[in-house]
């Protein structure tokens, strides 16, 4: 029963499919396609930790911290943009988008 | 032992709340499960000896970005009138792709994987002593370029953000402009027509 890479790799592989299959699933919505994306970060994030505890090395650690800045970042301009699109058409389904023109 | 017992319970519990984030249909629940995730995550993080970063995960991911998406949802009051369809003529292609990825991803990484040996994770991080002390050193000495960038962006996040929303609110807003309101005479605001019948008024 010990815990090795294989199994971090895999539980990190299988947080990131279910994201992707996420945003093949809710096609629709923005606010779930935003969530999937969350989820695509975190197992990106947990694979750059693996990796660092791995080799003993802190790069890892360093560069968990600015993916969680940008992540965090355009979680904000795509709030933002939900709320301007959400006011002018009172609608967040993706379809509606094609509707903008400009 | 215990590390196994705890990475098979959190992990598990990983894998479920995020099939619960990508399928429950009220986007609340999917919220409330994203950040539960977000705990299960920082658990793991903790067993790989990245404390700092399962602290930073909590307090920023949990307590500043999924509060706020909670309440830009319920700000937006999203009704699904509509029920969702599962099944379109896109679904086979999409499912198509899926599996080739998961293959492509699973086999890449047994493959990858192969050469290296695959010891028990055990990091001599302990031997650094202090691993927060060690982190921040390196994070403001050897990355301190790339610190600066990461607040830059920051910067223009926050700068662009403001600049969408005051732009979207002064050309819905009716602002009172004091100066307009005053020169304004009876004679060039207000007419008298005669409305001729059936042609009304141009």
């Amino acid at each position: 029963m010990e815990i090795t890479i294989f199994h971090y790799l895999i539980l990190s592989g299988l947080v990131f499919f279910i994201g992707i299959f996420g945003i093949f699933l809710n096609r629709k919505s923005i606010v779930s396609l935003i969530m999937s994306v969350e989820v695509i970060f975190l197992a990106i994030n947990i694979n750059f930790i693996i990796f660092s505890n791995y080799w003993s090395d802190f790069k890892g650690q360093i560069f968990v911290l600015f993916i969680l800045t940008v992540s965090a970042t355009e979680i904000a301009i795509a709030l933002v943009a939900l709320i301007v699109y959400f006011n002018s058409r009172f609608t967040t389904v993706v379809d509606d988008l094609s509707n903008l023109r400009g | 032992m215990i590390e196994a017992i705890i990475f098979y319970l959190f992990g598990t519990v990983l894998v479920l709340a995020s099939i619960g984030v990508v399928s429950a249909k009220n986007p609340v629940y999917s919220i409330l499960l994203l950040i539960f995730a977000f705990f299960n995550a920082a658990a793991i993080f903790v067993l790989l000896k990245a404390e700092f970063l399962a602290m930073v995960l909590i307090i920023v991911y949990v307590g500043a970005v999924a509060v706020l998406f909670l309440f830009v949802v319920m700000l937006i009051n999203l009704r699904t009138k509509e029920k969702r369809k599962v099944f379109t003529k896109y679904t086979l292609f999409a499912l198509l792709l899926l599996v080739v990825l998961g293959v492509e991803l699973f086999v890449s990484l047994f493959e990858g994987i192969a050469g290296i040996n695959p010891v028990v994770m055990d990091s001599n991080f302990a031997q650094l002593g202090d691993a927060v002390l060690y982190l921040g050193q390196l994070f403001f000495n050897q990355y301190y370029y790339l610190f600066l960038v990461g607040g830059l962006i920051l910067t223009v996040a926050m700068i662009g953000a403001v600049i969408i929303v005051d732009k979207e609110t002064s050309t819905t807003n009716q602002r009172q402009d004091v100066f307009l309101q005053n020169i304004r005479s009876r004679e060039n605001s207000v007419k008298a027509v005669k409305v001729e019948i059936e042609r009304g008024i141009k």
